[in-house]
Formats: structure tokens, sequence, C-alpha cells
């Protein structure tokens, strides 16, 4: 017989010997393993809502959050407790949490019941939510476990979703710095980072995402939410009787101007260090409501060419690259001006060797060869989102003269 | 074939061919998990009950495995025992199932696994494939218990969970991190070779014949001489 046959017959029959062999353990094991867990789960109940005498289930809500399994009612009615099932990016094992609310609305405990994570958050984290309401204003997330962390906070955010549509749970207020958050993330998504959330920055009443693609001011309840160039785009109102007040929009558009006037005098300066004779034009954009955050015109040898700056999210953080493009949509400088990316992979993106690709280059048609760095996913991706928001905006500036 | 005693294909392991501490095999696991006595003796268990049931079936099925696919087929029957342990661990020990989290599954990979059926059981008998994985198998738990011995001791002030009174007070943190690991396992490479005089392992044994990638690696003579054949 051939020797590759009888390789693959011998690799064929191994591997049919290892398959049944794990179907016999796993028909042993596999009821035992999932009593396990629900003895787990059920054992958390007491841990989770201390002095709680049995429970009852209660039917969670058709729409309730797919994280949410299970719902039960403290038999005295001191609170409830909440079983939770999520998933990270880097554990397809899925994460058990066990939250203990109650009725004042108060986070008693959390227990969790599964977590197989290679790197843990630590153990003390899942305290930090204890004695929170359902605005969750206190706990951060865990630096270098931000997947992890992120999805146990959105867990958590999904337990009040689902019990507040079932039960009489008394409802958090949220910080000022969370309203604004929520309310730019929600107007501006360029600002939602790679986790999904907006983080913000405050100086003087005016919040700022950290990719300075959106400012918002928050007054009696209500986020006024301008772009990057200050340009209104409305208000998120977190009460029901709160409405919108005239003074407060205003103060929103002459805040956000102010700001995008202070980012644009040290962009002035960048464009001044590339090209000595620049005269440099600050332009507000109308509808550019993208990762793009500075656009600027400058005349520079007779010539002119418009910049425009941009905060995408890498693998660490924000990556800010400023363009500089003639009148014909065609790429003069491409610079990095900060990033946080990792040192040997993403930081690839602010050398030479990298950022030399891109002048010649037509905005809207950058080659792939130019764009893509390998191995590095999330740097890509953010330099891609990068090009196109910048070939739109290039476009809407043009358009608008 | 160097003809050696069971009794030392047993010992050998323990300190003379010690899989940490001497070959330096396994080093991701034993820097992970050593943090603490309990997850330390869990691993090591679980690694030396795959390396010996692994071995005694690579050298019962050494001659009926062909020589192409002999890799993939370790690959396969080690995955398989280390997925049993796995479904057996979860269903019988859940909470040493959770201390050790994803380190369990990454067995598969441990290279003393498959550096030992590659080097001993493709090549002797079912007996002394057992007695090799025995003695492996209880030289990496060995060096496992240490590590996580001096770690929690020193790093937690606690000893498989128990705390020690005044230790307690005055633990170092240092030692439960990876820098503490890493310097733990350097102080027991040298003590060993302290012990050994230097002379634990001869360096002949690494010549190789006993490399797994000796029929395609461009440094084996072997193949330097059917390379200028072939031009």
């Amino acid at each position: 017989m051939n020797d590759s046959v009888k390789s693959v017959i011998a690799l064929v029959a191994i591997c049919l010997v290892v398959t049944l062999a794990l179907s016999a353990v796993n028909y042993v094991t596999a009821p035992i393993i999932a009593e396990n867990n629900a003895n787990a789960v059920q054992s958390s109940f007491g841990e989770a809502l201390p002095g709680a005498d049995g429970f009852e289930e209660v039917e969670p809500a058709a729409d309730a959050p797919e994280t949410v399994k299970g719902i039960y009612k403290e038999n005295n009615g001191i609170g409830y407790v909440v079983t939770l099932e999520t998933t990270s990016q880097y554990s397809e094992s899925p994460m058990g949490i066990t939250v203990g609310i109650g009725t004042d609305g108060i986070i008693k405990n959390i227990v969790l019941t599964n977590y197989a994570e290679t790197k843990d958050f630590g153990a003390d984290y899942p305290a930090t939510y204890v004695g929170q309401d359902s605005a969750l204003s206190g706990p951060e997330l865990v630096s270098g476990v931000t997947y992890s962390s992120t999805a146990f906070r959105n867990a958590v955010a999904d337990a009040y979703t689902a019990l507040f549509a079932v039960a009489d749970v008394a409802a958090g207020e949220m910080s000022d710095d969370q309203m604004a958050a929520e309310a730019i993330g929600e107007m501006l998504p360029a600002s939602l980072d790679n986790t999904g959330a907006c983080k913000v920055e405050e100086a003087d009443g005016l919040f700022v995402s950290t990719s300075r693609t959106g400012y918002a001011m928050v007054a009696d309840k209500v986020a006024y939410v301008t772009d990057a160039f200050g340009n209104y785009i409305g208000s998120k109102s977190f009460d029901e009787a709160a409405t919108e007040d005239a003074s407060a929009v205003e103060a929103v558009k002459a805040a956000a101007a102010d700001a995008y006037a202070k980012v644009s005098e040290k962009n002035s300066e960048r464009i001044v260090k590339m090209y000595e004779d620049a005269e440099v034009t600050t332009l507000v954009p109308a509808g550019v409501q993208s990762s793009v955050n500075g656009a600027y015109r400058f005349t520079s040898g007779g010539a002119t060419y418009y910049a425009m700056t941009t905060s995408t999210f890498g693998f660490g953080g924000p990556v800010n690259i400023m363009y500089v493009v003639d009148e014909n949509g065609t790429i003069a400088k491409f610079k990095v001006i900060s990033h946080n990316e990792t040192e040997y992979y993403g930081d690839v993106v602010s050398q030479s060797a990298y950022t030399g690709g891109y002048p010649g280059q037509n905005l809207g048609d950058i080659s792939d060869d130019v764009l893509v760095i390998s191995g590095c996913t999330f740097t890509t991706n953010a330099v891609k989102t990068a090009a196109d928001d910048v070939a739109a905006a290039f476009n809407a500036v043009k358009e608008a003269q | 074939m160097e003809k050696q005693s069971k009794l030392s294909i047993l010992l050998k392991g323990f300190i003379k061919e010690n899989p940490v501490f001497v070959l330096v095999l396994g080093t991701c696991p034993t820097l992970a998990v050593t943090d603490s006595v309990s997850r330390a003796l869990g691993m090591g268990i679980a690694a030396a009950l795959v390396l010996i049931c692994s071995n005694i079936v690579i050298s019962a099925l050494r001659k009926v495995i062909p020589d192409k696919v002999r890799i993939p087929s370790y690959i396969v029957i080690i995955a398989g025992f280390v997925t049993i342990i796995q479904m057996l661990m979860n269903a019988y020990l859940p909470d040493l199932f959770t201390a050790l989290g994803t380190y369990l599954a990454l067995i598969v990979v441990n290279c003393i696994i498959l550096g030992r059926a590659e080097m001993f059981a493709s090549k002797h008998t079912v007996l002394e494939s057992a007695l090799d994985g025995i003695g492996m198998g209880g030289g990496f738990t060995l060096a496992l218990f240490c590590m996580g011995t001096v770690r929690e001791i020193l790093g937690s002030g606690s000893f498989l969970g128990f705390k020690i009174p005044f230790l307690q007070d005055y633990s170092i943190p240092f030692f439960t991190q990876a820098a503490g690991g890493f310097f733990v396992f350097g102080v027991l490479i040298a003590v060993v070779n302290k012990i050994t005089k230097g002379k634990a392992i001869s360096k002949k044994g690494f010549g190789c014949a006993n490399c797994p990638s000796r029929t395609t690696c461009q440094e084996n003579p072997e193949n330097l001489d059917s390379a200028k054949e072939a031009k």
C-alpha cells in the first residue's frame, strides 16, 4: 500500500479512537458539569443578596438583554438577584455573574460564578461595584484588561435594564460626565472606542471626547452636544421633565468653538513647521460628524492645500493623524501627531517606512498596500477609517466653497 | 541506543534531567501557575497524568504510526488526553478547574509532553515509557511545587491557602508577580546546578539525533550532505 494512504488511514483511525474516547468521557461528565454549574449559580444567590430568605423566579421581559439569564425576587422583598452570562473578545468561555440588587436600586454584592480569562482583572474589581446604583458612576475600567472589564460593566448595566422592565427598583442618578459621554457617543459614533464606550474629559464645564470629535455641556439633566468644530448637533434629556434651554445651546456652541480655536492654534503651528510660508485659515465645515476633528486651508509657494486632522481608535487608544492634500485631493503629507500603539507592532504607523507611502496617493483611492499594517488589525482599521473620513470631509469642504 | 535501568529511567526526571530546572522546558505554565501551591500542584498532576497516558499510548503505537504523520498523531493523542483531563477536572474538581483556567488547555502545547513523546516514548517499550512519564511528570510536579512554595510563602505569606502568622504581615507581593516568578525560577535553576555541580545532563544528549526537527533542519549534517548530493 502506498505510504501516503497508510499515513492517512493511521491518522484517521487515531482521530476516530480519540473522538470515541472523548464522547464516552463527555457522556459521563456532562451532566455532572451542568449540575455543578447550576449549584454554583444557586449558591451564589445568598452571597449576592445577604440576608435573603429564598427566591422566586421572575420572567424577564421579552426584549431583555441577551446577557440576562434569570431574575429572582427575594421572598421578603428585600431585593432581586440577576444572573448574567457574557463573553469578552479574548475568551469564548462565558463569564458568569450573579448580582444582588436591593429594592433601593443599590448593588448589595456581585459574585463571579465562572471566569476563565488568561488575564484576571483582579478579585477586587467586582467589589468596586458594591454600593453603586444604576448609574454605575463609580467603577473604572481596568487598564490592560479593558475588554473583560467592559464586558463585566455592560453586563451589570444590562441587569438594571432587565430589572427596571419587570420590577419596582429605584433608579440611580447619572453624573454629568456620564450624561455627556452617553450623549456624545449616541450622536457621534466616531467618538466610541473599540469597546463601544465613549470617554470624556472635562474642562470648565465643557466635556470633550478623548478623540476630540465631540463636545458637550450638561445643564439641568440635559446634555447639549456639538461636533468637533462647534456646530450644534442636538440635546439629550435624562429627565422626563427637563426641556432644552436656548441659552445652554449658545453656551455650548461658544465653548466648543473656543476649544476648537485653541486646538487649531497648535495645528497651525504644525502646518507652519512643515510649510514655512503657510498662511493658515481655520475651516468650520458643517455636517462633518466623523473622526475628522480639524480642517484648515493654507497657501504655500502659490499652491493651495488643505490639512485635516483625524482621531480614530487603534489598539492602544486614539491615533491622531494630520493629512495635507492639494486642491485635487492628492496627499502631500501624512503625519502621525500622536498614538499609543504597541512598540514594534502598531507603532509602525508613525515610522517613515509606513508614512512615506502616502504622499502622491489620491484621497479616497489609497492602495491597501499603503494602508495595511501587517499583523495589526486594530491599527489598520484606525488608519482605514481615518482615510475614508478625511476623503469625505475633503469633499464636503470643497463642495461648500 | 544507550541502555538504561528501569530505576534510572524513573528517577532521572526528578533531578538529573528535571524537565523544568535542567531541560528548561514548560517554562510558560511554570511561571504562570506557580503563584500558589494549589495551582502549581493541580497543573503538575494534570500534566503528569497526560504525560504518562500519552507516553504509554504513543509507545504502544510506535510501530503502527507512520513516520510521516507521527507529529500530528502525537498531537491528536495528547490533545485527547488533555481534553479528558479537562472534562474530569471540571466535573469532579471544579474549583481547581476554574483556578487553572486557560493554562489547563495549554498542556496540549507543553513541550515536555511532545518532547518526551518524540525523544523517548517513540523509541522505547511501554513499561519504560510509562516509567519515563512518571519520572518526568513527577519531576515537573516537584519543580512546580518548589516554585509555588517559595512564591506563595514569600509573596502571599501563606501555604496551600493557609495563612502563616508573622509572614502574613510581611509578605512581598513581588514574588506573586511575573518578575518574581522569573527570579525564583533563576534561583532554583542555580540551586539545581549547584547540587549537580553543573553536570546534570551531558550535552551530547542534545545532538541532532534527538531533535524533532532533525529531518528538515538545515544545520543537521545529514541534511547538508543530502543537499550537496541534490546539487
